[in-house]
C-alpha cells in the first residue's frame, strides 16, 4: 500500500560554507551555514518520521493520531528552520546594502 | 523531548482518550455476552491514567498504567434454551450497564477534543512564536 502522502526526497546536506576571502571564515566556531545545516538535518528527521508513521497508518499498523502528530511536527520544524533561515539571509542582505 | 513538547504531551492525552473509547466501544460490544456458569463472565474493562513523567517536573503527559477488569463474576440468569445453559438453566452475563458505558463515551469523546483543541491552540501559539518580529 502507499503512503498517505508521497514521502518528502531528502534534503541534501548544504556544502560547507566558502570560506570568503580566504580563511577569514576558519575558528569562528558554529558558522551559520552549520547551524543551518544541522537544523535541515533535524529536519529531515522530522520529516522521516512523519514518513514512516503515515505509512505505518495507511497500512493499517499504528495509530492516525500519532501520524497527524508527526506530521504536524514535522512542519512546525520546517516552518522554523525556514524563518531562522529567512532572517539570515535578511540580515546579510543588509549588510550587503550598507553604503560605504 | 522534541522541539514542541505540548505537542507531544497533548498526543499522549489524544492517545489516552482513544484507549478510553476503546475500552468503552468494548465493554459495549460486549455486553450481551452469555458463558456457562463454569466460566468467568466477560469483565467490565477500565483504562487507568497515570501521569508520565518525574513528580514536581512539568510531565510528559499521561499515559496507560493498564486496564482495570471489573467483576467477572457478572449476573446470573436463567435461560435454559441457551447453549451455554448447565443443567439449572443457568448462564453468566456481563455486569455492564449501557447507561454508564455511554456516560463513559461521551467523556472520552470530550477527553479526546478537549486535547485536541489543546494540540490546536499550542501550535498557533509556536507558529504566532515564529512571526515575533516581523
Amino acid at each position: 500500500m502507499t503512503a498517505l502522502i508521497a514521502p518528502i526526497p531528502p534534503i541534501a546536506p548544504l556544502p560547507a560554507a566558502p570560506a570568503a576571502g580566504g580563511t577569514a571564515a576558519a575558528g569562528t566556531g558554529d558558522s551559520f551555514s552549520s547551524s543551518i545545516s544541522n537544523a535541515l538535518d533535524q529536519v529531515q528527521q522530522s520529516q522521516n518520521t512523519a514518513s514512516t508513521a503515515e505509512a505505518q497508518a495507511a497500512a493499517g499498523q499504528g495509530s492516525v493520531t500519532d501520524a497527524m502528530i508527526d506530521a504536524t511536527q514535522a512542519s512546525l520544524d520546517t516552518q522554523v528552520t525556514v524563518a531562522l533561515l529567512d532572517k539570515g539571509v535578511s540580515a546579510f542582505t543588509d549588510i550587503m546594502n550598507m553604503t560605504f | 523531548m522534541s522541539l514542541f513538547p505540548s505537542l507531544d504531551i497533548a498526543g499522549t492525552g489524544i492517545d489516552a482518550a482513544q484507549t478510553w473509547l476503546n475500552t468503552t466501544a468494548g465493554n459495549i460490544a460486549n455486553m450481551n455476552d452469555v458463558s456457562p456458569m463454569d466460566e468467568a463472565a466477560y469483565g467490565e474493562q477500565t483504562p487507568v491514567f497515570v501521569p508520565s513523567g518525574a513528580v514536581g517536573q512539568i510531565g510528559d503527559g499521561v499515559s496507560v498504567a493498564g486496564i482495570a477488569e471489573g467483576d467477572t463474576t457478572g449476573i446470573v440468569q436463567y435461560d435454559p434454551t441457551s447453549p451455554e445453559a448447565n443443567a439449572q438453566g443457568e448462564v453468566r452475563v456481563p455486569d455492564v450497564e449501557l447507561g454508564s458505558q455511554m456516560v463513559d463515551m461521551i467523556q472520552a469523546q470530550t477527553d479526546y477534543q478537549a486535547n485536541a483543541s489543546v494540540f490546536a491552540d499550542a501550535k498557533t501559539a509556536y507558529q504566532s512564536a515564529l512571526t515575533l518580529g516581523s
